[in-house]
Protein backbone atom coordinates (compact mmCIF):
# COMPACT_ATOMS: atom_id res chain seq x y z
CA UNK A 1 0.00 0.00 0.00
CA UNK A 2 1.14 3.33 -1.09
CA UNK A 3 1.96 6.18 1.81
CA UNK A 4 -1.28 8.37 0.77
CA UNK A 5 -3.48 5.03 0.49
CA UNK A 6 -2.27 4.21 4.10
CA UNK A 7 -3.53 7.55 5.11
CA UNK A 8 -6.70 7.22 3.83
CA UNK A 9 -7.07 4.24 5.52
CA UNK A 10 -5.81 5.85 8.67
CA UNK A 11 -8.78 8.41 8.51
CA UNK A 12 -11.37 5.80 7.76
CA UNK A 13 -10.40 3.97 10.81
CA UNK A 14 -10.64 6.96 12.84
CA UNK A 15 -13.87 8.16 11.42
CA UNK A 16 -15.43 4.62 11.60
CA UNK A 17 -14.46 4.60 15.48
CA UNK A 18 -16.10 7.89 15.82
CA UNK A 19 -18.68 7.23 14.46
CA UNK A 20 -19.46 4.04 16.34
CA UNK A 21 -18.45 6.11 19.74
CA UNK A 22 -21.50 8.68 19.06
CA UNK A 23 -23.87 5.53 18.34
CA UNK A 24 -23.31 3.66 21.37
CA UNK A 25 -23.16 7.02 22.98
CA UNK A 26 -26.38 7.91 21.53
CA UNK A 27 -28.60 4.68 22.27
CA UNK A 28 -27.44 5.07 25.81
CA UNK A 29 -28.51 8.57 26.40
CA UNK A 30 -32.01 7.08 24.83
CA UNK A 31 -32.16 5.32 27.64
CA UNK A 32 -33.79 6.82 30.85
CA UNK A 33 -32.00 7.19 33.89
CA UNK A 34 -34.48 4.40 36.05
CA UNK A 35 -36.00 5.95 38.72
CA UNK A 36 -33.97 4.80 42.01
CA UNK A 37 -35.07 4.59 45.55
CA UNK A 38 -32.23 5.85 47.39
CA UNK A 39 -31.93 3.25 50.23
CA UNK A 40 -28.99 1.58 51.66
CA UNK A 41 -27.53 -0.99 49.22
CA UNK A 42 -26.93 -3.20 52.53
CA UNK A 43 -28.85 -6.38 52.45
CA UNK A 44 -30.76 -6.72 55.12
CA UNK A 45 -28.86 -8.33 58.10
CA UNK A 46 -30.61 -10.04 61.49
CA UNK A 47 -31.80 -8.06 64.27
CA UNK A 48 -28.98 -6.45 66.28
CA UNK A 49 -29.71 -7.52 70.33
CA UNK A 50 -30.69 -4.04 72.40
CA UNK A 51 -27.51 -2.64 73.55
CA UNK A 52 -28.92 0.40 75.58
CA UNK A 53 -31.00 -0.43 77.93
CA UNK A 54 -31.57 3.29 78.22
CA UNK A 55 -35.29 4.26 77.00
CA UNK A 56 -36.06 8.40 77.09
CA UNK A 57 -39.52 9.48 78.75
CA UNK A 58 -42.11 10.29 75.50
CA UNK A 59 -45.64 9.52 74.91
CA UNK A 60 -47.32 6.08 74.62
CA UNK A 61 -47.24 5.99 70.78
CA UNK A 62 -43.44 7.22 70.12
CA UNK A 63 -42.36 5.19 72.58
CA UNK A 64 -43.72 2.36 71.12
CA UNK A 65 -42.41 3.46 67.64
CA UNK A 66 -38.83 4.04 69.41
CA UNK A 67 -39.15 0.55 70.89
CA UNK A 68 -39.75 -1.11 67.18
CA UNK A 69 -36.94 1.09 66.08
CA UNK A 70 -34.14 0.10 68.91
CA UNK A 71 -34.92 -3.70 68.07
CA UNK A 72 -33.90 -3.02 64.91
CA UNK A 73 -30.81 -2.75 63.21
CA UNK A 74 -29.39 0.48 61.72
CA UNK A 75 -30.27 -0.83 57.94
CA UNK A 76 -33.64 -1.86 59.12
CA UNK A 77 -34.24 1.72 60.85
CA UNK A 78 -33.15 3.35 57.54
CA UNK A 79 -34.90 1.37 55.77
CA UNK A 80 -37.92 2.23 57.70
CA UNK A 81 -38.06 5.56 58.19
CA UNK A 82 -37.30 6.28 54.43
CA UNK A 83 -40.76 4.11 54.08
CA UNK A 84 -42.46 6.05 56.31
CA UNK A 85 -41.45 9.41 54.60
CA UNK A 86 -42.62 8.10 51.10
CA UNK A 87 -45.46 6.71 52.43
CA UNK A 88 -46.40 10.03 54.59
CA UNK A 89 -45.37 11.98 51.01
CA UNK A 90 -47.63 9.53 48.72
CA UNK A 91 -50.68 9.40 50.98
CA UNK A 92 -50.84 13.32 51.19
CA UNK A 93 -51.00 13.09 47.48
CA UNK A 94 -53.21 10.44 46.90
CA UNK A 95 -56.35 11.25 44.57
CA UNK A 96 -59.47 11.72 46.01
CA UNK A 97 -62.65 11.51 43.76
CA UNK A 98 -63.83 14.74 44.30
CA UNK A 99 -60.19 15.24 42.54
CA UNK A 100 -61.44 12.94 39.21
CA UNK A 101 -64.86 14.88 39.05
CA UNK A 102 -63.24 18.29 38.46
CA UNK A 103 -61.20 16.64 35.45
CA UNK A 104 -62.20 17.31 31.85
CA UNK A 105 -64.45 14.47 30.01
CA UNK A 106 -61.55 13.88 27.31
CA UNK A 107 -58.98 13.17 30.63
CA UNK A 108 -61.19 10.63 31.98
CA UNK A 109 -61.95 8.63 28.68
CA UNK A 110 -58.94 6.64 29.26
CA UNK A 111 -56.56 6.22 32.79
CA UNK A 112 -56.35 9.88 34.49
CA UNK A 113 -52.59 11.31 34.57
CA UNK A 114 -53.18 11.80 38.28
CA UNK A 115 -53.80 8.14 38.66
CA UNK A 116 -50.92 6.60 36.46
CA UNK A 117 -49.35 8.98 38.90
CA UNK A 118 -50.44 6.90 41.90
CA UNK A 119 -50.06 3.88 40.21
CA UNK A 120 -46.21 4.50 40.10
CA UNK A 121 -45.84 5.54 43.41
CA UNK A 122 -47.23 2.71 44.67
CA UNK A 123 -45.60 0.53 42.83
CA UNK A 124 -42.64 1.86 44.36
CA UNK A 125 -43.75 1.95 47.65
CA UNK A 126 -44.57 -1.98 46.80
CA UNK A 127 -40.80 -2.51 45.61
CA UNK A 128 -40.17 -1.11 49.32
CA UNK A 129 -42.14 -3.80 51.23
CA UNK A 130 -41.09 -6.68 48.98
CA UNK A 131 -37.67 -5.60 49.34
CA UNK A 132 -37.45 -5.81 52.75
CA UNK A 133 -39.86 -8.90 54.30
CA UNK A 134 -38.02 -9.53 57.25
CA UNK A 135 -38.19 -6.11 58.48
CA UNK A 136 -41.39 -6.71 61.29
CA UNK A 137 -42.27 -3.09 61.70
CA UNK A 138 -41.61 -2.09 58.06
CA UNK A 139 -44.37 -4.67 57.13
CA UNK A 140 -46.49 -3.36 59.87
CA UNK A 141 -46.43 0.06 58.82
CA UNK A 142 -47.25 -1.27 55.75
CA UNK A 143 -50.16 -2.72 56.57
CA UNK A 144 -51.63 0.57 58.31
CA UNK A 145 -51.23 2.16 55.51
CA UNK A 146 -52.88 -0.15 52.87
CA UNK A 147 -55.43 -0.64 55.83
CA UNK A 148 -56.22 2.88 55.99
CA UNK A 149 -55.95 4.15 52.14
CA UNK A 150 -58.47 1.13 51.70
CA UNK A 151 -60.67 2.45 54.35
CA UNK A 152 -61.15 6.00 53.47
CA UNK A 153 -64.26 6.46 51.15
CA UNK A 154 -63.17 9.33 49.49
CA UNK A 155 -60.49 7.60 47.94
CA UNK A 156 -61.65 6.47 44.08
CA UNK A 157 -62.59 2.73 43.59
CA UNK A 158 -59.30 1.80 41.95
CA UNK A 159 -57.43 2.78 44.63
CA UNK A 160 -59.20 1.54 47.58
CA UNK A 161 -59.09 -1.59 45.68
CA UNK A 162 -55.55 -1.83 45.35
CA UNK A 163 -54.64 -0.83 48.91
CA UNK A 164 -57.47 -4.02 50.19
CA UNK A 165 -55.32 -6.21 47.93
CA UNK A 166 -52.42 -5.61 49.31
CA UNK A 167 -53.41 -5.08 52.66
CA UNK A 168 -55.25 -8.74 52.03
CA UNK A 169 -51.90 -10.58 50.76
CA UNK A 170 -49.87 -8.80 53.66
CA UNK A 171 -52.56 -10.75 56.28
CA UNK A 172 -52.17 -14.05 54.02
CA UNK A 173 -47.93 -13.64 53.98
CA UNK A 174 -48.25 -13.55 57.81
CA UNK A 175 -51.01 -15.72 58.91
CA UNK A 176 -52.70 -12.84 59.88
CA UNK A 177 -56.80 -12.67 60.90
CA UNK A 178 -58.02 -10.03 58.50
CA UNK A 179 -61.63 -9.33 58.33
CA UNK A 180 -62.55 -8.02 54.68
CA UNK A 181 -66.56 -7.61 55.63
CA UNK A 182 -66.50 -3.77 56.70
CA UNK A 183 -65.87 -3.21 52.74
CA UNK A 184 -68.28 -2.60 49.96
CA UNK A 185 -68.52 -5.34 47.81
CA UNK A 186 -67.95 -3.75 44.44
CA UNK A 187 -64.26 -3.56 46.19
CA UNK A 188 -64.44 -6.94 47.34
CA UNK A 189 -65.49 -7.81 44.01
CA UNK A 190 -62.59 -6.27 42.13
CA UNK A 191 -59.77 -7.65 44.42
CA UNK A 192 -61.04 -11.25 43.91
CA UNK A 193 -60.49 -10.74 40.43
CA UNK A 194 -57.03 -9.58 40.99
CA UNK A 195 -56.62 -13.65 42.08
CA UNK A 196 -54.73 -12.17 45.97
CA UNK A 197 -55.02 -15.64 46.87
CA UNK A 198 -53.17 -17.28 43.86
CA UNK A 199 -50.38 -14.35 44.19
CA UNK B 1 -7.23 -12.96 2.21
CA UNK B 2 -8.70 -9.57 0.68
CA UNK B 3 -6.90 -6.86 -0.16
CA UNK B 4 -7.18 -3.80 1.94
CA UNK B 5 -8.55 -1.65 -0.26
CA UNK B 6 -10.60 1.94 0.31
CA UNK B 7 -13.61 -0.33 -0.85
CA UNK B 8 -13.42 -3.66 1.03
CA UNK B 9 -12.82 -0.86 4.24
CA UNK B 10 -15.96 0.73 3.41
CA UNK B 11 -18.24 -2.20 3.08
CA UNK B 12 -16.77 -3.44 6.24
CA UNK B 13 -17.96 0.33 8.15
CA UNK B 14 -21.29 -0.75 6.53
CA UNK B 15 -21.55 -3.87 7.57
CA UNK B 16 -20.54 -3.08 11.28
CA UNK B 17 -22.56 -0.19 11.82
CA UNK B 18 -25.57 -2.15 10.63
CA UNK B 19 -24.95 -4.50 13.03
CA UNK B 20 -25.47 -2.03 15.47
CA UNK B 21 -28.95 -1.43 14.20
CA UNK B 22 -30.52 -4.94 14.93
CA UNK B 23 -32.59 -3.01 17.68
CA UNK B 24 -35.03 -1.75 14.51
CA UNK B 25 -35.79 -5.23 13.35
CA UNK B 26 -39.05 -6.13 13.86
CA UNK B 27 -40.88 -9.15 13.78
CA UNK B 28 -44.76 -8.05 13.42
CA UNK B 29 -47.08 -9.66 11.74
CA UNK B 30 -49.83 -7.36 11.96
CA UNK B 31 -48.95 -3.25 11.09
CA UNK B 32 -51.72 -0.73 10.76
CA UNK B 33 -51.34 2.19 7.82
CA UNK B 34 -49.94 4.91 9.58
CA UNK B 35 -50.27 8.35 8.23
CA UNK B 36 -47.58 10.40 6.80
CA UNK B 37 -48.48 13.39 9.37
CA UNK B 38 -46.92 11.21 12.24
CA UNK B 39 -43.37 11.83 13.35
CA UNK B 40 -40.94 9.12 12.70
CA UNK B 41 -40.34 9.14 16.33
CA UNK B 42 -44.09 8.21 16.68
CA UNK B 43 -44.02 6.27 13.93
CA UNK B 44 -41.43 3.99 15.75
CA UNK B 45 -43.16 3.94 18.68
CA UNK B 46 -46.15 2.76 17.49
CA UNK B 47 -44.16 -0.14 16.00
CA UNK B 48 -42.39 -1.06 18.44
CA UNK B 49 -45.40 -1.38 21.05
CA UNK B 50 -46.52 -3.39 18.25
CA UNK B 51 -43.27 -5.57 18.26
CA UNK B 52 -43.27 -5.70 21.99
CA UNK B 53 -46.55 -7.87 21.94
CA UNK B 54 -45.04 -10.00 19.15
CA UNK B 55 -42.00 -11.20 20.70
CA UNK B 56 -44.27 -11.74 24.54
CA UNK B 57 -44.12 -15.34 25.01
CA UNK B 58 -47.82 -17.60 25.50
CA UNK B 59 -50.57 -15.28 27.29
CA UNK B 60 -52.60 -17.39 29.70
CA UNK B 61 -55.70 -18.46 28.55
CA UNK B 62 -58.83 -15.29 29.41
CA UNK B 63 -61.57 -16.37 30.57
CA UNK B 64 -64.10 -18.05 28.15
CA UNK B 65 -66.73 -15.50 28.98
CA UNK B 66 -64.80 -13.22 27.65
CA UNK B 67 -63.31 -14.72 25.06
CA UNK B 68 -67.28 -15.62 23.85
CA UNK B 69 -68.28 -12.33 24.52
CA UNK B 70 -65.02 -10.48 22.65
CA UNK B 71 -63.22 -12.81 20.90
CA UNK B 72 -60.57 -11.97 22.27
CA UNK B 73 -58.24 -15.36 23.21
CA UNK B 74 -55.48 -15.86 24.93
CA UNK B 75 -52.74 -18.23 24.19
CA UNK B 76 -50.29 -16.57 21.55
CA UNK B 77 -49.66 -12.89 20.88
CA UNK B 78 -50.47 -13.20 17.18
CA UNK B 79 -53.50 -14.30 18.50
CA UNK B 80 -54.12 -10.90 19.84
CA UNK B 81 -51.94 -8.90 16.93
CA UNK B 82 -54.67 -10.74 14.68
CA UNK B 83 -57.60 -9.44 16.91
CA UNK B 84 -56.19 -6.18 17.10
CA UNK B 85 -55.48 -6.52 12.91
CA UNK B 86 -58.74 -7.02 11.93
CA UNK B 87 -59.93 -3.86 14.05
CA UNK B 88 -57.55 -1.53 13.57
CA UNK B 89 -56.08 -0.25 9.63
CA UNK B 90 -55.61 3.03 9.82
CA UNK B 91 -53.72 5.24 12.37
CA UNK B 92 -54.08 9.40 11.79
CA UNK B 93 -52.63 11.96 13.74
CA UNK B 94 -55.12 14.31 15.73
CA UNK B 95 -55.01 18.27 16.14
CA UNK B 96 -52.04 19.09 13.94
CA UNK B 97 -52.83 16.58 11.39
CA UNK B 98 -56.05 17.60 9.35
CA UNK B 99 -58.96 14.62 8.69
CA UNK B 100 -59.27 13.40 5.40
CA UNK B 101 -62.12 14.85 3.70
CA UNK B 102 -65.13 13.12 2.99
CA UNK B 103 -67.44 12.59 0.60
CA UNK B 104 -71.29 11.70 0.80
CA UNK B 105 -72.94 9.96 -2.23
CA UNK B 106 -75.33 11.18 -3.97
CA UNK B 107 -77.35 8.54 -4.32
CA UNK B 108 -79.27 6.84 -1.24
CA UNK B 109 -78.05 3.56 0.47
CA UNK B 110 -79.60 0.84 2.60
CA UNK B 111 -77.87 0.44 5.73
CA UNK B 112 -78.32 -3.03 7.64
CA UNK B 113 -80.53 -2.63 10.82
CA UNK B 114 -81.07 0.44 9.22
CA UNK B 115 -83.86 1.87 12.11
CA UNK B 116 -81.62 0.39 14.82
CA UNK B 117 -79.01 3.25 16.52
CA UNK B 118 -77.10 2.52 19.74
CA UNK B 119 -78.33 4.00 22.47
CA UNK B 120 -75.34 6.80 23.33
CA UNK B 121 -74.83 8.33 20.15
CA UNK B 122 -72.05 10.61 21.66
CA UNK B 123 -69.51 10.26 18.65
CA UNK B 124 -72.83 11.09 16.20
CA UNK B 125 -71.25 14.68 15.86
CA UNK B 126 -68.06 14.38 15.87
CA UNK B 127 -67.49 14.23 12.02
CA UNK B 128 -69.76 17.28 11.99
CA UNK B 129 -67.72 19.50 14.40
CA UNK B 130 -64.69 17.22 15.23
CA UNK B 131 -62.90 18.85 17.91
CA UNK B 132 -60.39 15.67 18.99
CA UNK B 133 -59.51 15.67 22.51
CA UNK B 134 -59.33 12.15 23.99
CA UNK B 135 -56.06 10.39 23.59
CA UNK B 136 -57.45 8.05 20.75
CA UNK B 137 -60.90 7.85 19.02
CA UNK B 138 -62.29 5.42 16.59
CA UNK B 139 -63.21 7.79 13.28
CA UNK B 140 -64.40 4.97 11.53
CA UNK B 141 -67.53 4.17 13.00
CA UNK B 142 -68.41 7.73 13.86
CA UNK B 143 -68.41 8.48 9.81
CA UNK B 144 -70.26 4.85 9.41
CA UNK B 145 -72.74 6.04 11.71
CA UNK B 146 -73.06 9.44 10.17
CA UNK B 147 -73.47 8.10 6.81
CA UNK B 148 -76.32 5.40 8.23
CA UNK B 149 -77.80 8.30 9.90
CA UNK B 150 -78.32 10.18 6.49
CA UNK B 151 -78.57 6.85 4.58
CA UNK B 152 -75.11 7.79 2.25
CA UNK B 153 -71.92 6.33 1.61
CA UNK B 154 -69.21 8.51 3.11
CA UNK B 155 -66.12 8.42 1.27
CA UNK B 156 -62.57 9.55 2.65
CA UNK B 157 -59.65 10.81 0.53
CA UNK B 158 -56.92 9.67 2.26
CA UNK B 159 -54.34 10.05 -0.52
CA UNK B 160 -52.37 13.06 1.37
CA UNK B 161 -51.79 10.45 4.43
CA UNK B 162 -51.37 7.39 3.08
CA UNK B 163 -49.71 7.72 -0.31
CA UNK B 164 -49.24 3.82 -1.11
CA UNK B 165 -52.73 2.64 -0.57
CA UNK B 166 -55.85 3.44 -2.64
CA UNK B 167 -56.61 6.72 -2.59
CA UNK B 168 -60.48 6.49 -1.82
CA UNK B 169 -61.65 4.35 1.48
CA UNK B 170 -65.01 4.03 1.49
CA UNK B 171 -66.89 3.50 4.49
CA UNK B 172 -68.97 0.34 4.76
CA UNK B 173 -68.35 -0.38 7.86
CA UNK B 174 -67.17 0.14 11.29
CA UNK B 175 -64.30 -2.37 10.78
CA UNK B 176 -62.88 0.26 8.30
CA UNK B 177 -60.66 1.15 11.64
CA UNK B 178 -60.05 4.17 10.95
CA UNK B 179 -58.33 5.45 14.68
CA UNK B 180 -57.42 9.24 15.39
CA UNK B 181 -54.18 9.37 17.74
CA UNK B 182 -53.81 12.30 19.47
CA UNK B 183 -50.29 13.93 20.25
CA UNK B 184 -50.69 12.92 24.07
CA UNK B 185 -50.74 9.55 23.48
CA UNK B 186 -47.14 9.77 23.07
CA UNK B 187 -46.45 11.51 25.93
CA UNK B 188 -44.08 10.60 28.77
CA UNK B 189 -46.92 11.97 31.29
CA UNK B 190 -49.48 9.54 29.44
CA UNK B 191 -47.59 6.05 30.50
CA UNK B 192 -47.23 3.97 33.44
CA UNK B 193 -43.53 4.46 34.76
CA UNK B 194 -43.24 8.52 32.99
CA UNK B 195 -40.29 7.28 31.14
CA UNK B 196 -42.77 6.60 28.64
CA UNK B 197 -40.84 3.57 26.85
CA UNK B 198 -40.34 0.89 29.45
CA UNK B 199 -42.77 -2.61 28.73
CA UNK B 200 -45.10 -1.26 31.13
CA UNK B 201 -45.71 1.71 29.26
CA UNK B 202 -46.12 -0.34 25.72
CA UNK B 203 -48.63 -2.83 27.65
CA UNK B 204 -50.80 0.56 28.27
CA UNK B 205 -50.92 1.92 25.23
CA UNK B 206 -51.48 -1.16 23.49
CA UNK B 207 -54.48 -1.64 26.00
CA UNK B 208 -55.08 2.02 24.49
CA UNK B 209 -55.37 0.47 20.99
CA UNK B 210 -57.28 -2.81 21.46
CA UNK B 211 -59.92 -0.24 23.28
CA UNK B 212 -59.94 1.72 20.21
CA UNK B 213 -60.43 -1.97 18.38
CA UNK B 214 -63.50 -3.08 19.97
CA UNK B 215 -65.17 -0.04 19.02
CA UNK B 216 -64.96 -1.49 14.98
CA UNK B 217 -67.34 -4.09 16.92
CA UNK B 218 -71.07 -4.35 16.89
CA UNK B 219 -74.22 -3.92 14.60
CA UNK B 220 -77.54 -2.17 15.42
CA UNK B 221 -77.58 -1.45 18.88
CA UNK B 222 -74.45 -2.38 19.97
CA UNK B 223 -72.92 -0.88 16.94
CA UNK B 224 -69.34 0.87 18.11
CA UNK B 225 -70.08 -0.25 21.52
CA UNK B 226 -70.41 3.12 22.83
CA UNK B 227 -69.78 4.39 26.13
CA UNK B 228 -72.50 5.30 28.82
CA UNK B 229 -73.04 7.42 31.65
CA UNK B 230 -71.30 6.81 34.84
CA UNK B 231 -73.57 6.49 37.81
CA UNK B 232 -74.22 8.64 41.00
CA UNK B 233 -71.87 7.75 43.42
CA UNK B 234 -69.30 6.79 41.08
CA UNK B 235 -65.44 7.60 40.72
CA UNK B 236 -66.81 9.14 36.77
CA UNK B 237 -70.15 10.25 37.46
CA UNK B 238 -71.98 12.14 34.87
CA UNK B 239 -69.44 11.06 32.60
CA UNK B 240 -69.61 8.88 29.50
CA UNK B 241 -66.69 7.20 30.52
CA UNK B 242 -68.33 3.65 31.42
CA UNK B 243 -70.13 0.65 29.57
CA UNK B 244 -73.19 -1.01 29.85
CA UNK B 245 -72.39 -4.24 28.58
CA UNK B 246 -70.07 -6.66 30.16
CA UNK B 247 -68.21 -7.02 26.65
CA UNK B 248 -67.45 -3.31 25.78
CA UNK B 249 -64.74 -1.34 24.92
CA UNK B 250 -62.81 -0.98 28.89
CA UNK B 251 -63.61 -5.03 29.29
CA UNK B 252 -61.17 -5.69 26.59
CA UNK B 253 -58.51 -2.57 28.05
CA UNK B 254 -59.56 -4.26 31.21
CA UNK B 255 -58.41 -7.90 30.41
CA UNK B 256 -55.46 -6.97 28.02
CA UNK B 257 -54.33 -5.03 31.51
CA UNK B 258 -55.00 -7.31 33.89
CA UNK B 259 -53.38 -10.24 31.68
CA UNK B 260 -50.33 -7.89 31.31
CA UNK B 261 -50.04 -7.41 35.10
CA UNK B 262 -49.99 -11.25 34.96
CA UNK B 263 -47.42 -12.04 32.40
CA UNK B 264 -45.21 -9.27 32.06
CA UNK B 265 -41.66 -10.93 32.36
CA UNK B 266 -39.70 -7.75 31.81
CA UNK B 267 -41.73 -5.67 33.95
CA UNK B 268 -40.58 -4.45 37.68
CA UNK B 269 -42.69 -4.89 40.80
CA UNK B 270 -43.57 -1.35 40.82
CA UNK B 271 -44.93 -1.61 37.12
CA UNK B 272 -46.74 -4.21 37.57
CA UNK B 273 -48.58 -2.50 40.95
CA UNK B 274 -49.53 0.21 38.66
CA UNK B 275 -50.52 -1.72 35.76
CA UNK B 276 -52.83 -3.70 38.29
CA UNK B 277 -54.22 0.29 39.39
CA UNK B 278 -54.88 1.14 35.62
CA UNK B 279 -56.90 -2.85 35.17
CA UNK B 280 -58.99 -1.48 38.23
CA UNK B 281 -60.04 1.61 37.00
CA UNK B 282 -60.66 0.02 33.54
CA UNK B 283 -63.06 -2.78 34.94
CA UNK B 284 -64.64 -0.34 37.79
CA UNK B 285 -66.18 1.13 34.85
CA UNK B 286 -67.98 -2.22 33.86
CA UNK B 287 -71.45 -1.22 34.59
CA UNK B 288 -73.10 -4.78 35.86
CA UNK B 289 -75.63 -3.70 38.62
CA UNK B 290 -79.20 -3.86 38.43
CA UNK B 291 -81.64 -2.73 40.95
CA UNK B 292 -82.46 -5.75 43.34
CA UNK B 293 -85.84 -6.76 44.64
CA UNK B 294 -85.91 -6.56 48.61
CA UNK B 295 -85.51 -10.77 48.51
CA UNK B 296 -82.55 -10.83 45.97
CA UNK B 297 -80.96 -7.99 48.54
CA UNK B 298 -81.27 -10.24 51.56
CA UNK B 299 -79.46 -13.17 49.28
CA UNK B 300 -76.88 -10.76 48.15
CA UNK B 301 -76.04 -10.10 51.94
CA UNK B 302 -76.03 -13.58 52.94
CA UNK B 303 -73.55 -14.71 50.24
CA UNK B 304 -71.57 -11.72 50.93
CA UNK B 305 -71.11 -12.93 54.39
CA UNK B 306 -70.36 -16.29 53.31
CA UNK B 307 -67.92 -14.73 51.12
CA UNK B 308 -66.58 -12.85 54.26
CA UNK B 309 -66.28 -15.98 55.91
CA UNK B 310 -64.43 -18.06 53.64
CA UNK B 311 -61.65 -15.11 53.12
CA UNK B 312 -61.02 -15.22 56.63
CA UNK B 313 -60.90 -19.38 56.86
CA UNK B 314 -58.59 -18.80 53.37
CA UNK B 315 -56.22 -16.59 55.47
CA UNK B 316 -56.02 -18.23 58.69
CA UNK B 317 -55.38 -21.79 56.92
CA UNK B 318 -53.33 -20.31 54.11
CA UNK B 319 -50.05 -21.25 55.23
CA UNK B 320 -50.88 -24.59 56.73
CA UNK B 321 -53.47 -25.91 53.98
CA UNK B 322 -51.88 -28.50 51.69
CA UNK B 323 -52.43 -27.35 47.85
CA UNK B 324 -55.59 -29.46 47.65
CA UNK B 325 -57.43 -27.60 50.36
CA UNK B 326 -56.22 -24.50 49.22
CA UNK B 327 -57.96 -25.50 45.83
CA UNK B 328 -60.76 -26.83 47.41
CA UNK B 329 -61.54 -22.75 49.27
CA UNK B 330 -60.29 -20.99 45.95
CA UNK B 331 -62.99 -23.11 44.21
CA UNK B 332 -65.72 -22.31 46.92
CA UNK B 333 -64.96 -18.27 46.20
CA UNK B 334 -64.95 -18.73 42.79
CA UNK B 335 -68.45 -20.46 43.09
CA UNK B 336 -69.38 -17.57 46.11
CA UNK B 337 -68.61 -15.18 42.89
CA UNK B 338 -70.36 -15.95 40.18
CA UNK B 339 -73.67 -16.64 41.91
CA UNK B 340 -73.08 -12.67 43.65
CA UNK B 341 -72.86 -12.18 40.00
CA UNK B 342 -75.66 -13.10 38.66
CA UNK B 343 -78.40 -12.18 41.17
CA UNK B 344 -76.31 -8.62 40.74
CA UNK B 345 -76.23 -8.91 36.96
CA UNK B 346 -78.86 -10.87 36.06
CA UNK B 347 -77.71 -13.99 33.87
CA UNK B 348 -76.48 -13.06 31.29
CA UNK B 349 -75.74 -9.41 32.20
CA UNK B 350 -76.03 -7.81 29.44
CA UNK B 351 -73.52 -8.79 26.54
CA UNK B 352 -74.20 -8.00 23.18
CA UNK B 353 -72.77 -12.31 22.18
CA UNK B 354 -72.98 -11.20 18.54
CA UNK B 355 -70.51 -8.65 18.35
CA UNK B 356 -70.17 -9.08 14.84
CA UNK B 357 -69.76 -5.37 12.99
CA UNK B 358 -72.56 -4.63 10.23
CA UNK B 359 -71.29 -3.72 6.77
CA UNK B 360 -73.03 -2.33 4.07
CA UNK B 361 -72.77 -4.22 0.84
Amino acid sequence: MSPKQIRVLQIFIILFLSSLTLYVLFQEAEKPIEETLILTEDPPTKESPIKSKEKPKEEKASQTRQKDSLELNENQKKALQQFERRAQEIQSKLPRKADLQKLEDDQVHSIPQELLQTGRQLGQLKEMVLRYPDNPVLQERAKEFYKNCADDEGYPTSIRSLCLFNRLQLAKNSGEDFDISPYPLEIKELVLQLNPFRQ
Amino acid sequence: MAKLTVANILLLYIFLTSVGATDNTLSISFAPEISTKFTNKQIRTIYRDLDFLSKMKEWRDFDPEITRGTDLAGGASNDLLQWLGERVKYLVIGKTGALPAFYASDETRLYPNGDTFPEAMDNLFIVENHNQQTMMANLGVSYYLFGKSRRRLISLNIAEHFPFVPEILDITSPRVGLIEVNRSFFNKESSITGLGNRPADKLLRLSFIFHEGRHSDGHGESLGFFHSTCPAGHDYAGRLACDTPANGAYQVSATFLKKSAEVCESCDEASKEALRLAYLDARNRILDRKILTPDQQETLNELENKLNELVRSMLANFNSASDHQKNILLGEMENLEIQIHILKNGFPAKVYWKSAPEALE
